[in-house]
């Protein structure tokens, strides 16, 4: 999501949402996927919510994110450069790469989770780890720049 | 989520510097006391129940009213009803039955009972109205001499006309 606070409350309102609607879970789905599906509507909706706002991330934001993760300077300044990369993808490919290639959701899992087809999931996928190779090569190279 | 849980087939390998990126990111983070605090506190606290605001209750509770005066007043004018009797004197007759718009003209729906001195009988209820109806005498069907005759004969049929008070006919 780009944003502690907001992936923090997203994943709040996800939790809060699973255990008040437990009572309606029919069992013989895959748990995991329920919960994914009721995660990916709030981080949609609140991104949403954030695009209306029109917030500005300031820098100092930042800084407090940096606070909360116990990382090197180095593994900071690649994930840094990671979530660059990430916001610069389309949502829904970045969607897409994080459920598959960081969460291990199958593109059936997916599909139940989103709603979308699985070829369109294994295209957005597809275009989304190209984008992210020359992202973070590009990042690199300016990186390596005396 | 690790490394070794995830299942991503071969042919989706990611391109190493695309694959360290996921790496790093497949590290779980560590999760706020603060947040986890509150998530708990949430979980235990039950929802309120959602209040029906006045808005919605007012107009609710006219149509409920509305409703139930509807309901009564129909079901005491159906209870009370428009019952008319009629009768028609047939002393040869073996079977003899009222038709009329009222029950599609169908000799089987309302059949007359044989009462004194040769007169067939039946009371039926009938909704407020005009009414065009005969009688079926062993299959033959024959107006009311004593009622006025329809101007219209139904199915070609010849008919009486009965005037059922009530709301329209006043």
């Amino acid at each position: 999501m780009g944003d502690r606070a907001d992936a923090e409350d997203a994943a709040q309102e996800a939790f809060l949402r699973a255990h008040r609607a437990l009572a309606s879970y029919d069992w013989r789905l895959p748990f995991r996927t329920w919960l994914f599906a009721i995660l990916i509507n709030r981080c949609r909706t609140a991104m949403a919510r954030r695009a209306r706002r029109e917030r500005t991330v300031v820098a100092d934001a930042d800084a407090i994110t940096r606070s909360f993760v116990a990382d090197g300077g180095e593994a900071l300044e690649l994930r840094d450069e990671i979530e660059r990369a990430l916001a610069a993808l389309s949502a829904e490919q970045r969607e897409a790469f994080l459920l598959h290639h960081v969460e291990g959701l199958s593109y059936e899992e997916m599909a139940e989770a989103t709603g979308a087809g699985v070829s369109a999931l294994k295209m957005r996928v597809k275009r989304a780890s190209e984008r992210l190779k020359v992202l973070l090569d590009e990042g690199a190279k300016v990186d390596d720049r005396p | 989520m690790t490394d070794h849980e995830l299942k991503i087939p071969a042919d989706e390998r990611l391109d190493p510097t695309v694959e360290r990126a996921a790496t790093l990111l497949r590290r779980p983070e560590p999760v706020r006391q603060a947040w986890r605090d509150e998530l708990l506190a949430r979980v235990s606290t039950r929802p309120r129940a959602r209040r029906i605001p006045m808005r919605v209750w007012i107009p609710v509770g006219i149509a409920a009213v509305l409703c139930a005066v509807v309901g009564v007043e129909r079901y005491a004018r159906r209870d009370s009803g428009d019952r008319v009797r009629f009768s028609v004197s047939a002393p040869s007759a073996k079977q003899v039955s009222l038709v009329g718009d009222f029950n599609s003209w169908n000799p089987a729906a309302v059949p007359m009972r044989r009462g004194s001195s040769d007169v067939w009988v039946v009371d039926v209820r009938l909704e407020p109205g005009r009414h065009v109806f005969a009688f079926s005498i062993d299959g033959s069907i024959r107006a009311d001499s004593a009622a006025p005759r329809a101007v219209e004969d139904d199915f070609g049929v010849p008919g009486s006309v009965v005037v059922v008070p009530g709301r329209g006919t006043d």
